[in-house]
Order: structure tokens, then sequence, then C-alpha cells
């Protein structure tokens, strides 16, 4: 039984990054800095509320749906280690993020203290630190030039924020069919 | 469920306005009668309300019923008619609603 819920609770969060991922790549090319950092980036608001929701639950999901688009959509000269590393990024930035800012603000237990700026809060600190580990790697690995790490980071971390801020007020004006959906599909 | 629930309650401040306009022009009909101190009865308010249809007004007033902002209680004179009282959340909501309206 938990199996099950595990492998429904993987396909909902992989599916739904990789729609998102597509949409917002569809959409908001435009705003694109490099291949790699968007002045839009709205499934940062997503990784962010499913790390917020399910935690540690959420890792596997975020990673399967982080290398299926960096196997579908993503850019075709990168390498096999710089997919799985990348991809890893995509799940830990916002679950440790979640995890540091829970030991930070403490959002109580089933998330009853919870509120709106400590929401921001961890969207703050979770666009720095996945800008951050982001940036670092490319650098590193040479997929950007030294000279573009600090204007990269700025706009990996203003995506992240402006992208979290438009998925938020989606969800919120979404949340009867959300959460009937979650209840339909026992996601929770 | 409840993490989504406290999630989404956190989110509130997204929308200025928790209530929608049918409930406020329904609240503010029944508020208008209560200052000038007379009797609200159920079915003046649907005859008011001749441009919502009867179950959107029945639906407003349920919710306001639940949310104990009104209580709909038995004429004492005329059982067939229902009259409208405040209820105990009566003068908490319109101190939110005012709030949220500026």
């Amino acid at each position: 039984m938990k199996f099950f819920f595990h492998l429904r609770l993987m396909i909902f969060i992989s599916l739904s990054w990789i729609i998102l991922f597509s949409f917002n790549k569809f959409i908001f090319e435009v705003f694109e800095f490099t291949s790699y950092a968007s002045l839009i980036f709205i499934p940062a608001g997503l990784q962010l509320c499913f790390a917020l929701v399910y935690k540690i639950k959420a890792f596997l999901g975020l990673l399967v749906g982080a290398l299926i688009i960096g196997v579908l959509i993503g850019e075709p000269q990168i390498n096999i280690s710089d997919l799985i590393f990348i991809s890893l990024i995509a799940p830990s930035a916002p679950i440790i993020s979640i995890y540091l800012s829970d030991l930070m603000l403490k959002y109580g237990h089933l998330l009853k203290d919870i509120t709106f700026v400590k929401i921001i809060i961890s969207s703050i600190i979770f666009a720095s630190i996945s800008a951050l580990f982001h940036n670092v790697y490319f650098v590193i690995q040479g997929l950007i030039l030294q000279e573009q790490l600090f204007e990269s980071i700025y706009i990996f971390f203003l995506g992240d924020i402006i992208g979290t801020l438009i998925f938020l007020t989606f969800i919120f004006n979404f949340q009867i069919p959300i959460k009937k959906f979650i209840a339909k599909y026992n996601l929770i | 469920m409840k993490r989504i629930e406290n999630l989404f309650n956190a989110l509130a401040p997204l929308s200025s306005l928790n209530a929608s306009i049918n409930e406020i022009a329904v609240v503010a009909f029944i508020s208008r009668k209560f200052l000038c101190k007379e009797d609200v009865i159920l079915s003046s308010i649907y005859k008011h309300f001749s441009k919502l249809s009867s179950s959107t007004v029945f639906r407003v007033l349920k919710n306001l019923e639940k949310n104990q902002v009104i209580m709909i209680k038995k004429n004492t004179h005329d059982e067939r008619k229902k009259n409208i009282v405040a209820g105990k959340n009566y003068d908490q909501y319109i101190a939110d609603l005012q709030s949220s309206l500026t």
C-alpha cells in the first residue's frame, strides 16, 4: 500500500514538474538569459510547494522529473554526469531550504504555524541555494563563462522568486480543484 | 490534507478579498436593515435580489449561517415566516470585510 502511494506521488510530482517546466520554456523563452537561467521560472514555486508539503518524500519525484526534462528538453550537448548532477540539485535545493527554514522559522506540526511571510522567506532561501548550487556547478564544468557567474546567479535568484510568486497566486486561485484532485487520487 | 489546508490558509494575503460580490451584496442589505432596526424576513431577501437566482441567494445565506454570521429563526408570530438575526460572528465578519475593503 505504501509502495503504491509513493509510486503515485512520484508520478504526480514528476509529471507536474515536467508539464510546468515545458510550459515555462514555451511561454517565457523570451526571458531566458542563458539556456540555464530565466527571469521567470514558475516551476520553482512547484518545487517549493512540493518540498513544503511532502518534504523528503518529494525527492524521488523531482529527481525523476528533472532527469526526464534533461533528456527530453534539456541541452543536447550535455553529458551524462552533468545531467545527473544538475538533476540532483532540482530536488536537493528545495528540500534543503525547507528543512533549513523550518529550523529557523518553525512551521509547526502539519504546517500549522506557517504564514505568508514564512513562505516568502523560504522562497528567498530556496532561490539563493538553488542559484548558488547551479551556477557554481555551471562555472566549474565550464557550462557558463566565469564572467557570467554573478549575473547568472542574480537572474536565477530573481527568476525563482518571480516564478514562485506567480505559482503561489495560481494555486491559491485554483485551490478547490487542486484539493479535489489530491483527495481523489489519495496523494497525501 | 491538513498540510495542504494550512498552506492555502497561509496564502490568503494573495487575495485582497475573501468574500464574493454576491455575499457582500446580501450582507450589505441585511446590515442596512439591522441599522434601521427593521425585521429581516427571509423572503424579502429573495424578493430584493431579483437579479440573483434564489439558489445563489440561498447558498450565500447558508454559507453565512454556517459561519455563524447570521442565524435564521422562525418568526414567533407567524411560523410561515423566517427571520434573520445577527449571529455571534456578525460583528467580526463586518469588521473583517471593512478592513479588507479599505
